[in-house]
């Protein structure tokens, strides 16, 4: 279906119904000595011209009183301009402070006397954690990379009773491990799935043995006993 | 490229990366270097002192949010010029949906003719030449009438009225296109065409009074 060109299309310019009279009005507009020769045209491009004279003016002459009767204006200005810059700046570099900032912060708003100390303490806790967690226990993790531990990982997948769970579980520790681990459910039995190379599958099943799972024997998965 | 190019360059890498004095520091010298033809630019609109206030913080805001993405190609002044542009077309919209910002004050003459000639609004400074052997009350009535129909028409169809603004102080239509944002010369013309068969029908109840009082 056509529809009818609108108004300021440039669909509509070939067809354009700017013509002689509205260029004679506009130069008028523009230009008082401009040559018209329809007089209603004239007339109108004078009047508007002379009102726009007259707003011109005005304008003018506000702004020259306004400049006269504040000089410190544009410095006035200048620092709204600087005030919210260092707002926009806020917003975007100091809505997130340090760390260290926001803990001290935290501290102080409990008690204010005690807001350091108190911030070294969670410190210190959350440090205590992520040691445990990254630095192998004594026997080491089964590659020498930051892991679990191993007696952790056995804890973690044998203790719960809920099969679903304990492959959740494993399927967590094995992403610790670097290992793409999903989980399926066969005939109400749990199994977790994951993908390694033949060399690497030997030595991990020997892992997995060893902490009394059962990986199927040269597949790339371990089956959840449902207890 | 200028040594204020340059200049312009370096402060604008600076807010965009630097400390908070440096940002400072940028942020002054460019406006003590671009403030004075924004004004300028907002001033051909004949908005008042503190839109064209407003409209200048408007654009250094933008400036800093957007510092980062300007990649100096061009000229800041014409980079600047882009995002002013922008700012006016966005007020001159808001003006047209929102007629209420921009109120158009009670007339300064009574419909029985009378002027009231204590309003400095309508002081007439310069006498325009059509009206100009008429007798001084209803001159001053056609020049009131004029510039009231002129506002109304303002609040009503701000950009159109930018446009007619814009022909007055001469500028080309190619200029007015790229002011108004207009996909080509051909199409700012149809919109000046537009504009000038709108404010006609404004001019009406002035046309009136011209034609009773021509000789």
């Amino acid at each position: 279906m056509n529809h009818p060109p609108t108004p300021d299309t440039p669909e509509r310019d070939g067809l354009s119904e700017y013509d002689e009279s509205d260029r004679q009005f506009f130069e008028r507009l523009a230009d008082r000595k401009a040559q018209v020769v329809d007089p209603q045209v004239a007339a109108e491009a004078d009047a508007l011209r002379s009102a726009f004279e007259r707003e011109s003016v005005r304008e003018a002459a506000r702004l020259a009183e306004r400049d006269a009767a504040d000089p410190q204006h544009q410095d006035r200005l200048l620092e709204r301009i600087l005030g919210e810059a260092r707002q926009e700046g806020l917003r975007h570099n100091v809505a997130r402070p340090s760390f260290w900032a926001w803990l001290r912060g935290a501290g102080s708003a409990v008690q204010p006397r005690w807001g350091a100390v108190g911030a070294l303490s969670f410190a210190l806790l959350i440090g205590v954690g992520l040691v445990r967690l990254w630095v192998p226990s004594e026997d080491g993790g089964p590659y020498g990379e930051p892991m679990v531990t191993r007696g952790a990982f056995a804890e973690q997948v044998l203790q719960d009773p809920r099969p679903r769970q304990r492959a959740e579980q494993l399927q967590k520790s094995m992403a610790g491990l670097g290992i793409d681990a999903r989980i399926f459910k066969r005939e109400a039995v749990f199994f977790v799935t994951y993908d390694l190379a033949p060399d690497e599958l030997a030595a991990r099943n020997k892992e997995l043995e060893a902490m009394g799972l059962k990986p199927a024997v040269g597949a790339n998965r371990v089956q959840i006993d449902p207890r | 490229m200028t040594d204020g190019d340059r200049q312009d360059i370096e402060d604008l890498k600076a807010i965009s990366g630097g400390s908070a004095a440096t940002v400072d520091r940028a942020m002054t010298a460019l406006y003590r270097r671009h403030g004075g033809w924004l004004r300028r630019f907002f001033s051909a609109s004949r908005l008042d002192w503190a839109t064209t206030d407003d409209l200048i913080q408007e654009v250094f805001k933008k400036v800093f949010r957007s510092a980062s993405s300007y990649r100096g190609e061009a000229p800041a002044s014409a980079w600047m010029r882009i995002i002013a542009k922008r700012v006016l077309l966005s007020y001159l919209e808001k003006l047209k949906t929102d007629p209420l910002a921009n109120p158009v004050p009670e007339p300064d003459f009574a419909p029985n003719g009378a002027v009231d000639t204590d309003s400095p609004a309508e002081t007439p400074r310069e006498p325009a030449e059509p009206t100009a052997g008429m007798p001084l009350p209803q001159r001053l009535r056609i020049e009131a009438c004029v510039s009231r129909q002129l506002q109304v028409f303002a609040r009503d169809e701000p950009l159109r009225a930018e446009a007619l603004r814009r022909k007055f102080d001469g500028w080309s239509d190619e200029e007015i296109a790229d002011l108004l944002e207009r996909p080509s010369v051909g199409a700012a013309r149809q919109f000046l065409h537009e504009s000038r068969k709108k404010v006609r029908t404004y001019m009406e109840p002035c046309r009136e009074l011209l034609r009773e009082e021509r000789p």
